[in-house]
């Protein structure tokens, strides 16, 4: 069976920002066999459990986006000038690829469109109902890829 | 005419900061000013709260370092409660303490500083970074990210959550130690002393390769301080703070930390929103002292760990006949022994019986309508002070922060490799000189969301101007 590894991160002060940590849990709950790590942001560190997986989820909030969208991604390093207090999904993939050569089968962005970014501990309603649809969009994958 | 060259903001630090350096008529370096321009003022907004929320509040300060603030916020409110917490709880807040400094000091050296150490200051900046280092050394890198991960999965295990843990509380802690993750947590001591030991080795091949630049290099004297333990070991949690001078005199001993405001003064500069504290018998700017790890490893007369010890000693030597380390440059020598000293004193606390005990936390209401808490945070000495009312709502906070401590010995380190590597006459600066000026801020390792308080970063963007504000020259990376 394939390892599955789902990571919500956001700030849960700041409303929407919440949305990929809100949508980790609810797969979380729905696929208890699946490992789910909920993270403010993206470090270095999480590159070794990455490289232990087969498929990988990011769920993030989204201010480019209308709709749920979900997409694969492949190891880049994006930033000219990579942050140690952050990394993007793709530098992260980058690092389990030099460090542990290994990166997971599938890994896929979940994006949730957000906009209220104020000192909140609730989502807005757009983004809440975005939420739900996107655990959708992650519950299909892992039934038509056979994950669970 | 005069010319200013700024550099902003200044990379691999955290937080928002720019630099400026003037030259004069002569195209020397006349001065050179570290800004710090971003403020969020997070006592101001603590008025009107509650005393037990101030840990869950003030931890948020920062996401490097919230283990730092919430283990001293609630050490301010066991002194408005006037409790002595159970000696389980106050180990139980060491460990997680020694934690802290693990995991902050692992970034700080192999994340942030080890691209300039291993890559070279005039490496190509587009790979002078955790990708350049895996790069050029797989291991190091790798070891690097599994000691700071060993520092985190401590506070992720005591505290339920890896960062803004609401787990330590006025009287001691919510949780005690599962005995099953104490084992957990050993397990992971002979790889992170090996590591430590490993970083210890690059620091001593660091100083062979930069022999030439040390010497310039944020070297000049000023007041050390830090807290020792009552018999004058290094100390983290409790103990009594000591001051000495760059000639290694003592200039206060034994003073009560909960007195903190009566020795230190915070001036204000226009040009910047990051304070700058002094020892208020020397005024300001005189009073310019220094925290952190290089104080501590300097002003301390043992390490209880005998790993460390010997590192001190060690360390200790690079002094001459002054005995006192005054180069800022070996902060990152003092930041490793500090990560050995944190390692063997974590096995120490998990092998101790009363670690696993049960009674936790002391109950009380408001006994003081003032209490201050201390602790050694990885980046130096930090204070909580707070007023409350009889119903324990805060009417006052103040906060003083590692970062805003070193901030006078920041900007002469500024000033200090300006002056060294810029050659003004040319007219234009290189990235190697501008990553230089950087380096000699990343010693302190400062943490600007912790000092002023801000989140976020940005491209850097150098520009070079004359008097008259015209751009003469301009970087961007």
């Amino acid at each position: 069976m394939s390892k599955v590894l789902v990571i919500g991160y956001g700030n849960t002060l700041r409303g929407d920002d919440a949305a990929g940590i809100r949508a980790a849990e609810l797969v979380s709950k729905r696929f208890s066999e699946i490992e789910c790590v909920l993270v403010h942001q993206l470090v270095p560190e999480l590159a070794e459990q990455i490289s232990e997986c087969d498929i990988v989820f990011f769920i993030d909030a989204d201010v480019d986006i209308i709709h749920p969208e979900i997409r694969l991604i492949e190891p880049g390093i994006e930033e000219s000038q990579p942050r140690a207090h952050f990394i993007s999904p793709k530098s992260l993939l980058q690092l389990s690829c030099k460090l542990y050569q290994r990166t997971p089968q599938k890994t896929y962005i979940v994006g949730i469109p957000a906009s209220q970014f104020e000192f909140s501990e609730k989502l807005s309603k757009n983004t809440e109902k975005a939420v739900a649809e996107s655990v959708s969009l992650v519950e299909a994958v892992m039934l038509s890829d056979k994950l669970v | 005419m005069s010319k200013l060259i700024t550099i902003s903001p200044v990379t691999r630090i955290e937080g928002h900061a720019k630099i400026t350096i003037q030259l004069d008529e002569n195209n020397d370096v006349a001065d050179a000013r570290f800004h710090v321009n971003e403020f969020r003022g997070f006592e101001k907004f603590t008025e009107g709260r509650l005393l037990w929320e101030m840990p869950g509040i003030t931890s948020r300060i920062c996401g490097i370092c919230p283990a730092s603030h919430l283990v001293t916020s609630a050490k301010a409110g066991d002194d408005i409660l006037a409790v002595e917490i159970p000696e389980t709880a106050e180990k139980l807040r060491r460990l997680l303490t020694l934690a802290q400094w693990l995991q902050s000091h692992a970034l700080s050296f192999f994340h942030l500083s080890s691209p300039d150490f291993l890559l070279g200051f005039d490496s190509n900046p587009a790979t002078r970074n955790i990708f350049g280092l895996v790069a050029a050394d797989k291991e190091f890198a790798r070891r690097g990210i599994r000691l700071r991960k060993f520092g985190q999965e401590i506070i992720e295990i005591l505290g339920g959550r890896r960062i803004h843990t609401p787990w330590t509380v006025p009287g001691g802690v919510r949780e005690a130690l599962d005995p099953a993750k104490k084992d957990q947590m050993l397990n992971w001591i002979p790889e992170a002393k090996e590591t430590v030991k490993l970083a210890l080795d690059a620091v001593k091949k660091i100083h062979k390769k930069f022999a030439k630049e040390i010497p310039e290099f944020g070297n000049f004297r000023s007041l050390l301080v830090g807290l020792v333990s009552e018999d004058g070991g290094l100390e983290y949690y409790d103990g009594y703070l000591r001051i000495k001078d760059g000639n290694d005199n003592t200039i206060a001993e034994a003073v009560d930390p909960k007195k903190y405001f009566e020795f230190f003064g915070e001036a204000v500069e226009p040009w910047s929103y990051l304070k700058f504290p002094y020892y208020k018998p020397l005024d300001y700017p005189e009073g310019m002292y220094r925290v952190g790890p290089l104080a501590r490893v300097n002003i301390c007369d043992y390490i209880e760990t005998p790993l460390a010890e010997a590192e001190r000693k060690i360390f200790k030597k690079l002094s001459g006949k002054l005995n006192v380390v005054n180069n800022s440059f070996y902060y990152h020598y003092a930041r490793c022994i500090e990560m050995l000293f944190a390692v063997e004193k974590i096995e120490m606390l998990l092998n101790d019986p009363a670690i696993l005990g049960e009674n936790i936390r002391s109950q009380a209401s408001i006994n003081r309508l003032e209490g201050v808490g201390c602790t050694e945070a990885p980046r130096g000495v930090l204070f909580h002070r707070y007023n409350v009312n009889k119903d324990g709502v805060i009417q006052n906070a103040d906060l003083l922060i590692a970062t805003a401590q070193n901030n006078l010995a920041m900007n002469r380190t500024v000033q200090q490799i300006a002056a060294r590597f810029i050659d003004g006459k040319k007219g234009k600066i290189t990235e190697g000189i501008l990553n230089r000026v950087e380096a000699g801020i990343r010693c302190y390792d400062p943490c600007l969301s912790c000092s002023t308080h801000a989140l976020g970063q940005m491209p850097l963007h150098v520009e070079l101007l004359n008097a008259a504000g015209e751009i003469i020259d301009e970087i961007r990376r």
